[in-house]
């Protein structure tokens, strides 16, 4: 959702800005409830004991009836389904997320262990995604209609019909295993020693395949927003002047063009995390990364309800809350371009 | 080639894809008999190998085609009908109350979809059809609000009017004033659908979450994974990586095509 810019004086404009702000907050909180209540019912619709299914058949089995029921107080499991639900609420506002039965850890630990090797591939491929965007998409836009804008958008067209899977094999397959040039799996040289520097290099050799994949991934697409924002810009005035004035190519892309085109593609990075996140599940389910998309696709494999549940709603919490910030800045960025 | 043999071929393509997903889910066909030689090269027999198992590779990628093909319709068109009937709904109904059902549905867009696709997947292990179910519950938003535009669109018109004034029901308006000048539209989103839906499919697939009892190219390609010590295993990928990567190029070229005639966007192209 864009907020809208406003054309009224000052006051009148903060107001306004201030209602949207205000709608937009409601809209995330609706959705983060939403979020809460899907993965709250769907481990409920599962046939079964729910205790069993948040700790496991095994660990359940050998429970004293004191110790189940003080399991069982702890979920709110005697409550009706909504109580249940209020409860459950209750527990992700304190940040509980309960207890994984493989790690045999809280969620939130586990969690927060992988956390930053995800956020580190997402950053930098949103870093890799965006300079490669801009660049094959302003190039393909400038020329619009000639040779290099066909190369361009076929060879775009043909990378995003593979599947992200399919490119991280393939790319598994060929650089880290045929050429041997990066590393097969991991995030860092197993028991490394490294501090400072070395470190910082080994772990950027490990990221560099993965994090490439999934910025090839985003560039695709955002290449196909950024030539046709750059095809609308293209015929206006102050190019010909610009170029009038002899500008040279590269000065004219990146002073004329990429500035006029930067506040949607703004917009669009935003909203490309969501894919970036998931994303990285396959990514890192491929070059078995340490993150939270291998913490998924093992706690699928091992049916750790509890752990997919939170993993679930950490990455979506943090693709709403980012999307909700990213609409706020960008209205208030609007409103004041528009007030000029 | 002229338009009107292009136009053939895409029928023809389209009606052969139809036909095969139709085939495909009714009648699910059984895994490749596990009776050649394990690991083999290629060779006229198994013109791409055979696996781990002794499985012919090519026969499997082909035994996959139509249940893909099948799951990404049956996923498009369901999340397409449910999201015409709902944008036709926000728009009829009086404004406070179509805002309302467009705002709930920007709630649904917001969320990662796919992510719960995966937890909906965990817990329940679909089968194909339950799988089309799932697909088309989390895509069916995205589209609500340019169907409902085009309702509201189609709305203003006098024949539209006229047919309200003679009091006409609600299916009869949607059925012969709506549906049919969104016709080309509701092509061209139906096949972009199923386009998402085929490589939505083939990752649950390849991250175990769907049927393991037929042979899919998601978990096909997720089965060649361990097995990349063994040089060979670049026959294992190539079958299942081209059909995917193929069939949903053929898919973009359809409705980028019907895209570019049919919908209206910011670029002059």
């Amino acid at each position: 959702m864009v907020l809208p810019a406003t054309q009224a004086g000052p006051p009148a404009a903060a107001r306004a800005w201030l209602l949207a702000a205000a709608g937009r907050v409601a809209e995330y909180l609706g959705s983060l409830a939403v979020l809460a209540a899907i993965t709250f019912f769907a481990l409920r619709a599962l046939p079964g004991d729910p205790l069993a299914i948040l700790y496991g058949e095994a660990s359940v089995q050998g429970l004293t009836p004191e110790n189940r029921a003080i399991l069982a107080a702890r979920h709110g499991l005697d409550a009706s389904l909504p109580g249940q639900f209020l409860h459950y609420a209750g527990m992700l506002c304190g940040g509980d997320l309960g207890q994984s039965a493989r790690h045999a850890r809280p969620v939130a630990q586990v969690i927060g262990q992988a956390l930053p090797w995800t956020l580190l591939l997402v950053t930098s491929a949103t870093a890799m995604a965006l300079a490669g965007g801009l660049l094959l998409g302003i190039e393909a836009g400038m020329r619009r209609g000639r040779a290099a804008d066909g190369i361009i958008l076929a060879a775009v067209t043909a990378l995003d019909s593979l599947p992200l899977f399919v490119k991280a094999i393939l790319a598994l397959f060929a650089l880290c295993l045929g050429l041997a040039l990066f590393p097969a799996s991991g995030g860092a040289t197993p028991f490394t020693q490294a501090r400072g520097w070395a470190l910082a290099t080994d772990v950027a050799w490990h990221a560099a395949v993965p994090a490439g994949v999934l910025a090839l991934h985003e560039t695709t697409k955002l290449t196909f927003i950024i030539r046709a924002l750059v095809v609308t810009v293209r015929g206006r005035p102050f190019l010909t002047v610009a170029r009038a004035k002899g500008v040279g190519a590269v000065g004219l892309r990146s002073r004329h063009v990429a500035p006029n085109v930067m506040a949607q593609v703004t917009a669009r990075t935003a909203a490309m995390f969501t894919e970036l996140f998931a994303g990285s599940i396959f990514v890192e389910t491929v070059f078995s990364y340490p993150g939270l998309g291998r913490l998924l696709y093992e706690g699928i494999f091992s049916r750790d309800y509890p752990l997919v549940q939170g993993l679930v709603l950490v990455l979506g919490a943090g693709v709403l809350t980012v999307n909700m910030a990213a609409d706020l800045v960008i209205g208030r960025l609007t409103e004041r371009e528009a007030r000029g | 080639m002229t338009g009107r043999t292009r136009t053939l071929l895409s029928c023809a393509g389209i009606a052969a894809a139809g036909a095969l997903a139709v085939f495909g889910l009714a009648c699910p066909l059984p895994d490749a008999p596990m009776t050649g030689e394990v690991f083999a090269p290629i060779s006229a027999a198994h013109p791409l190998g055979t696996n781990q198992l002794g499985q012919d590779n090519l026969l499997r990628t082909l035994l996959a085609a139509p249940g893909a093909l099948a799951i990404g319709l049956a996923a498009g068109t369901a999340g397409l009908v449910a999201s015409t009937l709902y944008g036709f709904a926000a728009a009829m109904l009086p404004p406070t109350a179509g805002r309302a059902m467009l705002r709930a549905v920007d709630i649904l867009t917001a969320l990662p979809n796919i992510v719960l696709a995966m937890l909906l997947a965990t817990c329940f292990r679909p089968g194909p059809l339950f799988l089309a179910v799932i697909l088309a519950a989390i895509t069916w938003p995205a589209e609500v609000r340019l169907l409902a535009a085009l309702a509201r669109g189609q709305m203003q018109r006098d024949s539209f009017r006229t047919a309200m004034v003679y009091g006409a029901r609600p299916l009869h308006l949607l059925r012969r004033h709506l549906l049919p000048p969104a016709g080309p539209v509701l092509a061209a989103l139906a096949i972009l659908g199923t386009r998402r839906a085929v490589m939505h499919a083939s990752g649950l697939a390849f991250l175990g979450l769907t049927n393991p009892s037929s042979p899919t190219w998601g978990s096909m390609l997720a089965e060649s994974l361990p097995l990349f010590y063994e040089p060979s295993a670049i026959w294992l990928i190539t079958g299942p990586a081209a059909a995917l990567s193929l069939s949903i190029l053929g898919l973009t070229f359809l409705g980028t095509r019907l895209e570019r005639r049919h919908i209206p966007t910011g670029e002059a192209a």
